[in-house]
């Protein structure tokens, strides 16, 4: 699992979960915080990333005021089979 | 008559409705004045082989809805998706009609934030739940955070509110098949004692689980396809009636305070709420009863100050089931007499029955049927129940209307009718 195959997923689940975004929104700086999500939006986000990458992150990985880009690093850093 | 709109208990400024047969008040108009059945057959219960008369919204996306009636207003439909595209299929539905409602009562921004909403129905989301739990059963991991919000009916509230920017006070208005009517009932009451200028009243899409569809079955309440065409399955007041079509839709309607001089902009109103009744049979259970529909209409009467022969026209509860029909007709038998009684008809034949929105987007059909001059046909209406009542046959009646009685009653004894007036053309005074 690359970082790029983590962005794309992080993409597809944000998207899902707030409807009202638009692809061309989810620009790399920009956080989760300012698109809209709440906290249950971002433990949904969360939880359909792990579904559909099949490894577990840490709960309180998808900070709402890092940018997308680097919740991806994060995130391909941080992940563990499950 | 002609002192009817000062009469008027509460104006009702705008409405909407969402089903399979019409997705704007035209639609429903031209619908309903074709008078032919929007049933389809169905199958909401996979266990059953059995197919059913039904309407449905499957697959209902607010994007496209979006996309189609508010094309021209990017905000608007920014905030619709932002509130309801991912809720279940009630909150979807009310969101869409609530938001199509608020914009054709061309409300000022604060004016919109001084809306009281009310939702009509309880238990809106069932399929939603025995979903989540058949899910949950397969795989626990299955459950996601949102279900906190999809398995409340006030999850209606919230998105509702946030669509139309809505902020006075929300809640729920739950009784059973009467949730439509009582719900409009309770929003000209709060007009009535001034506690609001505008009320919402909203009622969403009902989405029963396949337990309810077969309970229901079981119960012989539904109507069963067997050799007719699905669209003739259905046949209020019939003598060969089967029982209720399952029907899903939502309608929404914008209620204001009856003034002297109307406030700038207000569109041309649709019709008033001139009365309302509501009786309790005082008994649990789904037996219906003829004294407490002959209580509920005739408090709404009374309410109204008008007796029986100034109604014109009774928009029947009507579901097309065995006992239900026979004990409403005799009910309107006994308030409304033998001659010159009102026309009569129950667009549960065209719809299906709404259950918690039947009451709302049968009183908007009563306001379409008013302001046109014509009672829709009963299409499959043959043989009646019973001498007395004059239900429409296969073509619509013509006729001027003033006045016209919308009835709901649903299980536990809720007995529920409302008197509703013509629009009068002018701008309300």
């Amino acid at each position: 699992m690359t970082r790029d195959d983590v962005l794309a997923a992080l993409h597809r689940n944000i998207l899902e979960t707030l409807p009202d975004l638009e692809a061309d929104e989810l620009l790399p700086e920009r956080n989760l915080e300012e698109l809209g999500a709440t906290s249950l939006d971002r433990l949904d986000i969360l939880f359909g990333l792990q579904e559909e990458l099949g490894v577990r992150f840490p709960v309180e990985s998808l900070s709402p005021n890092r940018g997308l880009a680097s919740l991806a690093d994060l995130l391909s850093d941080s992940s563990e089979p499950r | 008559m002609n002192s009817i709109d000062t009469r008027a208990r509460a104006v009702v400024v705008s409405a909407a409705v969402l089903h399979s047969a019409a997705e704007t008040l035209k639609e429903y108009d031209e619908f309903l004045r074709a008078g032919r059945s929007a049933l389809v057959a169905g199958c909401p219960d996979p266990r059953s082989a059995e197919e059913i008369p039904s309407s449905n919204l499957n697959g209902f996306d607010v994007r496209q809805w979006a996309e189609r009636h508010l094309a021209d207003a990017e905000d608007a439909r920014r905030r619709l998706r932002r509130a309801a595209a991912r809720a279940t299929l009630p909150v979807r539905t009310a969101a869409c009609v609530a938001m199509a409602a608020v914009r054709a009562a061309r409300l000022t921004p604060r004016e919109r934030a001084n809306l009281i909403l009310l939702v009509a129905g309880n238990n809106l989301s069932l399929a939603h739940h025995a979903a989540a739990v058949l899910e949950y059963n397969r795989d626990v991991r299955t459950v996601r955070a949102r279900h906190l919000l999809d398995c409340l009916d006030t999850d209606t509230v919230g998105a509702v509110s946030e669509a139309v920017g809505a902020h006075a006070e929300g809640w729920t208005v739950g009784s059973a098949s009467a949730s439509g009517t009582t719900a409009l009932i309770q929003g000209v009451r709060l007009i009535e004692a001034g506690f609001t200028e505008h009320c919402l009243v909203v009622a969403p899409a009902t989405d029963l689980s396949p337990v309810e569809i077969a309970a229901l079955r079981l119960s012989g309440a539904l109507a069963a396809v067997g050799d007719a065409t699905p669209e003739a399955a259905c046949r209020p007041f019939d003598a060969d009636r089967s029982g209720f079509a399952y029907g899903c839709g939502a309608a929404a309607v914008v209620l204001e305070a009856p003034r002297e001089h109307s406030r700038a902009h207000a569109p041309a109103p649709l019709g008033y709420v001139l009365g309302h009744g509501q009786y309790l049979d005082g008994r649990r259970g789904t037996a219906p009863d003829v004294e407490g529909q002959c209580t509920a209409m005739r408090l709404a009467l009374a309410s109204a100050r008008l007796a029986p022969e100034n109604i014109d026209y009774v928009n029947a509860h009507g579901t097309g089931s065995v006992l239900g029909d026979e004990v409403e007709s005799r009910a309107l038998h006994t308030v409304f007499g033998d001659s010159e009684s009102p026309w009569t008809n129950s667009t549960k034949g065209l719809i299906g029955h709404c259950l918690s929105a039947a009451g709302l987007l049968e009183a908007v059909a009563t306001l379409l049927q008013l302001n046109g001059g014509y009672c829709h046909a009963s299409p499959w209406l043959r043989r009646p129940v019973r001498p007395g009542p004059r239900f429409t046959g296969r073509e619509p009646a013509l006729l001027p209307l003033r006045t016209a009685m919308s009835n709901s009653f649903a299980f536990s004894g809720i007995n529920s009718s409302v008197v509703l007036g013509r629009a009068t053309g002018k701008k309300h005074s």
